[in-house]
This record gives C-alpha cells, sequence and structure tokens, in this order.
C-alpha cells in the first residue's frame, strides 16, 4: 500500500514537472510578445507626443528652436513622422521633415 | 491540489502582461508630461512675443513733439530705457533676452535663432544694433541709430519705416528688409526664439 501511494505521488509529481516545462515556455513566449507590445506602444506614445509638439511649433514656433534632449532620432517626410530603426509611425497634421533637425511647416495663422 | 495548481497558472498567466502593463502606463505618462511641457515652453514664447509688442507699442504711441522729427528722437531716446527695462524684466525671470533693431529676414531670423540655441548665449543679427546706438545726423548732430528706423505721421502715428533714414546719413547704404526685434533663450526650457517685429508695424 505504501509504495503505491508513493507511485501515485511520483506520477502527480512527474506530470506536474513536465507541466511546468511545458507552461514555462508558454510563458517566454508570452514574455516575448507583451515586450514586444510595450516597446511599439512607447515608441507610437512617443510618436504621438512628437507629432502633438510639432502642430504646436506650427502655430506657435515661428523663428524658434528647440532642444528636444531626445536620444531616438526621428524620420520625418509630408505628414508622416516615424522612429529610425522602426517601422512605427504616425501621421501628423504639420508637414514636417527630418533634415538638419526636426522641422515643421509654419501655419499661416501665425502672423510675423 | 487542483486549486493551487490553477491559482499557479492564473498567477504565471498574467504576471508577464500586468507587469509589461505597467510599465507601459509608467512609461506613457513620462512621455506625454514631457511632451505636454514642451508644448507649454511655446505658450512662454507666445506671451513674451506678446509683452515686447503690446510695449513696444505703448512707446510708438507716448511720442511728444512738435515735428515729426522731434516724435521720432523723442520715441528713439525712450527706446534705450525700453530695451534696459525688457532685459531686466525678462532676466529675473531667468530668461536671456537681447532687444535690437536692424536689418533682417524672416530666414536670418531662423538662422539666428538656431544658432542661439547652439551657442547656448543670445546674440544679434549682423546687420542689427542696441538701442543705445548712436549716429551722426544729417546736421551732424548726434541722434540715436533707431530714428533712422521710425517714422511719424498725424494719420499712422509713430511707425517703423525705412522713411527714417532720412534722419541717419549712415544708413542710407543699408538695403533688405527692416524690423525690430528681440532674441531670447530660456535655458531651462531649451528654447530659443527671434521676436520680429517688421516695418509697418505702429
Amino acid at each position: 500500500m505504501k509504495a503505491q501511494v508513493s507511485m501515485e505521488a511520483l506520477l502527480v509529481i512527474a506530470a506536474y514537472a513536465a507541466f511546468i516545462a511545458a507552461f514555462a515556455s508558454f510563458e517566454v513566449g508570452l514574455g516575448k510578445e507583451t515586450a514586444g507590445q510595450k516597446t511599439v506602444f512607447l515608441q507610437k506614445t512617443e510618436l504621438n507626443g512628437a507629432c502633438f509638439l510639432l502642430d504646436e511649433f506650427s502655430l506657435n514656433g515661428k523663428h524658434a528652436s528647440m532642444d528636444l534632449g531626445l536620444n531616438e532620432s526621428f524620420v520625418a517626410s509630408g505628414k508622416k513622422l516615424g522612429l529610425a530603426g522602426s517601422n512605427q509611425s504616425v501621421e501628423c497634421f504639420s508637414n514636417v521633415s527630418s533634415s538638419n533637425g526636426l522641422r515643421v511647416e509654419m501655419s499661416n495663422f501665425e502672423p510675423t | 491540489m487542483k486549486k493551487g495548481l490553477l491559482g499557479f497558472i492564473l498567477v504565471f498567466l498574467f504576471v508577464f502582461p500586468l507587469a509589461s502593463t505597467l510599465e507601459m502606463r509608467a512609461g506613457a505618462l513620462k512621455e506625454n508630461a514631457f511632451f505636454e511641457r514642451k508644448v507649454l515652453s511655446l505658450e512662454k514664447k507666445y506671451y513674451l512675443d506678446l509683452e515686447v509688442k503690446e510695449s513696444l507699442k505703448q512707446v510708438f504711441e507716448s511720442a511728444v513733439g512738435t515735428s515729426r522729427e522731434e516724435r521720432v528722437q523723442d520715441v528713439a531716446q525712450k527706446l534705450v530705457s525700453w530695451e534696459a527695462f525688457l532685459e531686466k524684466h525678462f532676466r529675473e525671470q531667468g530668461i536671456f533676452f537681447d532687444a535690437w533693431f536692424g536689418s533682417i529676414n524672416g530666414a536670418e531670423a531662423d538662422e539666428l535663432a538656431r544658432r542661439v540655441m547652439k551657442e547656448k548665449k543670445v546674440s544679434k543679427c549682423s546687420n542689427c544694433f542696441d538701442f543705445d546706438s548712436e549716429a551722426i545726423g544729417w546736421d551732424k548732430k548726434i541722434v540715436f541709430k533707431s530714428a533712422g528706423f521710425l517714422d511719424w505721421d498725424p494719420l499712422q502715428g509713430t511707425r517703423i519705416s525705412r522713411n527714417g533714414f532720412s534722419f541717419v546719413p549712415e544708413l542710407a547704404d543699408l538695403y533688405g528688409e527692416i524690423a525690430f526685434g528681440a532674441t531670447a533663450f530660456i535655458p531651462e526650457e531649451n528654447l530659443s526664439f527671434v521676436v520680429l517685429i517688421p516695418e509697418g508695424f505702429g
């Protein structure tokens, strides 16, 4: 009887260990997926913030220069703003360019 | 045993996404706060710009004298105090500020703003002068050079105009667009800009 109980316990432990091993690989995949989603989300947030600032700049930023102090480099063309080394991009309201720093086309609403 | 196993699975299933979501939230809040602050610094620029133009308008409207020349000279003299007052006023707010007048166009103003940002100190355009700059008038008397950029008539009052070149012979060679203006640098916002007040203002 004692031997039978031990065998059962062993089987349960073995099944448990097998399950954990299978689950661990699933968790690693899930971890990678969430980390990827986090990066995409933060890049999108940064791009939306930059777009917001550039749109404000087109209204109130005549003859102004601002150092954002960011490490990332932006890639911009037309209304599209993206991050170098990433395929994320957002559409701004203003026309932007990234030649010699980020630049934005000024709106005609602001007088000289 | 079954409950324990289920609990273990559930905790493990949610721990990564939950940690990641919290990290995303913190990162997004930080990013938003950063850009909101930058946008607000442009509001500072807007109000500084307005303050400079409004105070200049008040100086122009305070012109006294019996002739066009007297009124222009009066304004030119008051502009020396106006410049000193503004520079002190903005310095007290942590803003480096330099008011000037001269020959400058929009592209040069953009370039000047970039130069100030690079050098982190205010400077003026190459063909621009401080308001206490003096010159010799047609009658060989010392006049403020800024009088050469001003005009007055009963209908429009005092305004920025190259008609004033008639007061200062040495300005006759000056060409291009003329303007009054100021360079400002806000170190805590890393923002530099040029307030440009073009000919015709008044």
